[in-house]
């Protein structure tokens, strides 16, 4: 029995005749922060919303401890009080105030009572320092504070594993900086982490391991050193120079 | 113009007036809360799985958003009972009309609401967890329903317009009386312009809501 | 459901008759939206106008319009109208004012909705370039209204279609007035009412398709 809190192996995922993802295998073990770098097209955000089945895999088996998630008797609602996703496009819900929203997990899924699910949300808005903004509706926040509630609503679940997809590609650059200290403060407190990124430096601060994608399957992998120090595939030196001239310009 | 008003002769009437009113009240109000269910219901059937479903739905809907009021309302009081062999009463033929007619509008806005809720929203509320069910109870639906307000309120005002209709199978209600009392008192001008103004009075509020909900809308 | 035989030949017998009320559907709904559309664009140029008096009279127009039922329009038209006015009107005719002038009160809301609906930035625009007030109206804010508006001015005429049918009650002969001519000579409803249902429905549903169809074209380039 293996300790890994996710195993994947051999997912594979096609839309038709596009193939997204054309095998790609992952361990993940408790605390270990991953992240997945490639191109767009590489398979990198069908690969994480396969994981709570959000996408459904064409084929290959994903495990959540004991938990097989791709079993067609799986209880995804189940599985996916596991998982905490944070998305792109935040996808915070609009008829609920900042603390309403992170409350929602807990009191819906979980069943706590309001006053518990309540204070248990104040924590977490507190742990993404937006104590402030309690009471606020998601529209009279700025970008980054609506990721930040986003990611408290996940952690509220208390999941065991988070993921991460490009959280931050759909924000102004002033924005991104205060997204980011806030995922290295999880990864700090020791939360396993899977995160779609194209932040270079977050990357290489807070990773454990570097995946690299492209068209489907996992060029490159290893220590972020490795990656950005030595990488040996020429499609991951061509994609890490594109990247870091994105990175100087800005 | 040689016309002299008679205001005399309306409010000498107003009580005919008024029991026209109440009746075109109740069956107005009745035939929406049934076209509120039955629309709900066939919009469910709109987004099933089974294209059978789909397409029986999608049938309804075109048949009676495709021919007149006033053909419905004949055809279910004079040709329906032949039939099935039971006759309806005025009230029971101008509700089912009024409430089928007004169902098949409200599937529509019904379908339009709920698909024109992002997708990221389900996403986002079954990736905490919930089942498809409470993500459309707590998440979709909510939002959906704000959405269509202004769109309901349009059919509401139009369901009471369309009972108007409902006279011609001598169902008491303004309309006819107005006629009645039109023809008793034979003063056309007066009863029907103070009958104009009672519709008037019975939707203009309604319009004002509409307009209001469609600017809070936009605002947000 | 009583074990019922159906007897179309009551409709086969009379086809004459109806498709004869068919025609004058089809005659009085094409008048009637053109005597909308002049009017109500009329109507709306008074309330654009910025003269309080001319807004004010327009408004009340099109809100008397839009919230009494079309029933009381007609009825109104056809028996106050010439107690008013000292002329008596064919109930073709009556019934032709009744619709024009619901059509023209739909037709101002669409054209001021249209019109004010155009972003004042695009108007700034033109103004920018260089173009007079006239220029920027003609090149830039009408073409996109126009677009706008065509929608709901189809499903307007939709509707219109359908609505002709009310005009049986002042005794218009169009198609309902003679189904109920018909059906009452022949006694036999069901079938009379049905196939008027099912003439009513073979026209106006591809209408209504078309309508969909320019809904989705134009709302993908707005």
């Amino acid at each position: 029995m293996s300790t890994a809190v996710l195993r994947v192996k051999d997912l594979q995922k096609s839309f038709g005749a596009l193939e997204v993802l054309r095998g790609v295998s992952l361990e993940v073990q408790r605390g270990e922060v991953i992240v997945l770098l490639g191109a767009s097209g590489s398979g990198k955000s069908s690969f994480l919303r396969c994981l709570n089945r959000l996408e459904e895999p064409s084929s290959g088996s994903i495990y959540l401890g004991d938990v097989e998630v791709t079993a067609v008797s799986a209880n995804l609602a189940q599985i996916r009080r596991r998982m905490g996703m944070v998305f792109q496009h935040l996808n915070l819900f609009p008829h609920m105030t900042a603390v309403q929203n992170v409350m929602e997990g807990p009191r819906t899924v979980l069943g706590l009572r309001r006053t518990m699910a309540h204070s248990l949300a104040l924590r977490m808005l507190a742990k993404v320092h937006l104590t402030d903004k309690a009471e606020a509706r998601t529209w009279q926040l700025s970008g980054g504070q609506q990721q930040r509630v986003a990611i408290a609503r996940a952690l509220a679940m208390e999941p065991e594993v988070m993921l991460f997809d490009e959280v931050t590609s759909a924000l102004d650059p002033e924005l991104v900086g205060e997204v980011l200290t806030v995922m290295k403060q999880l990864a700090d407190d020791g939360m396993t982490m899977i995160v779609v990124t194209h932040e270079m430096a977050f990357a290489r601060r807070v990773a454990d391991r570097v995946l690299m994608l492209d068209q489907g399957v996992v060029i490159e992998e290893g220590p972020p050193e490795q990656i950005f120090g030595a990488p040996t595939h020429e499609r991951t030196r061509r994609f890490l120079r594109r990247l870091a001239w994105e990175e100087q310009a800005t | 113009m040689s016309v002299t008003w008679d205001l005399g002769v309306v409010t000498h009437n107003i009580g005919y007036l008024l029991a026209g009113l109440r009746m075109t009240i109740v069956l107005s109000l009745v035939s929406l809360a049934l076209g509120l269910a039955v629309g709900l219901a066939i919009a469910l059937l709109r987004l099933s799985r089974w294209r059978a479903l789909r397409w029986a739905a999608g049938l309804y809907i075109d048949v009676w958003r495709s021919t007149p009021f006033l053909a419905q309302i004949l055809w279910v009081f004079y040709a329906l009972p032949i039939l099935t062999g039971y006759a309806l009463t005025a009230f029971t033929a101008g509700v089912i009309t009024l409430s089928c007619h007004a169902s098949a509008y409200l599937a529509e806005v019904y379908r339009a609401g709920i698909l024109g809720i992002s997708p990221g929203q389900r996403q986002a509320a079954l990736a905490l967890g919930m089942t498809n069910a409470q993500a459309a109870r707590r998440i979709i639906l909510p939002q959906a329903v704000m959405q269509m307000l202004p769109a309901i309120g349009s059919q509401s005002i139009n369901l009471f317009k369309e009972s108007a209709l409902v006279s011609i199978i001598n169902l008491q209600e303004l309309m006819w009386y107005a006629e009645s009392l039109s023809g008793f008192t034979m003063r056309s001008v007066e009863i029907f312009s103070a009958t104009a103004l009672i519709y008037a009075l019975l939707t203009y509020p309604q319009a004002l809501a509409v307009n209001y909900l469609h600017r809070r809308q936009r605002a947000a | 459901m009583t074990h019922y035989t159906w007897h179309f030949e009551a409709v086969w017998e009379n086809l004459p008759l109806l498709l004869q009320g068919l025609w004058d559907t089809c005659l009085l709904a094409p008048l009637a939206m053109a005597v909308g559309l002049v009017v109500g664009l009329g109507v709306a140029l008074l309330r654009l106008s910025g003269v309080w008096g001319l807004s004010a009279i327009a408004t009340g127009f099109t809100e008397l319009f839009r919230t009494t039922p079309l029933l009381v329009q007609v009825i109104w038209v056809y028996t106050v109208l010439p107690l008013l006015t000292g002329i008596a009107l064919s109930p073709f005719v009556s019934g032709l004012v009744a619709l024009g002038l619901n059509v023209a009160a739909f037709m101002a809301e669409i054209y001021r909705t249209g019109i004010t609906s155009i972003d004042y930035s695009q108007k700034q625009g033109a103004l920018a370039l260089g173009m007079t007030r006239a220029q920027a109206m003609r090149r830039i804010i009408l073409p996109q209204a126009v677009r706008r508006m065509i929608p709901p001015m189809t499903a307007m005429w939709v509707a219109l279609f359908k609505d002709t049918s009310i005009l049986a009650t002042i005794g218009v002969v169009e198609l309902m007035y003679q189904a109920r001519v018909v059906a009452s000579d022949t006694f036999r409803p069901l079938e009379v009412f049905t196939a008027v249902g099912i003439i009513y429905f073979l026209l106006t549903y591809p209408q209504a398709l078309l309508v969909n169809w320019i809904y989705d074209r134009l709302r993908v380039h707005s």
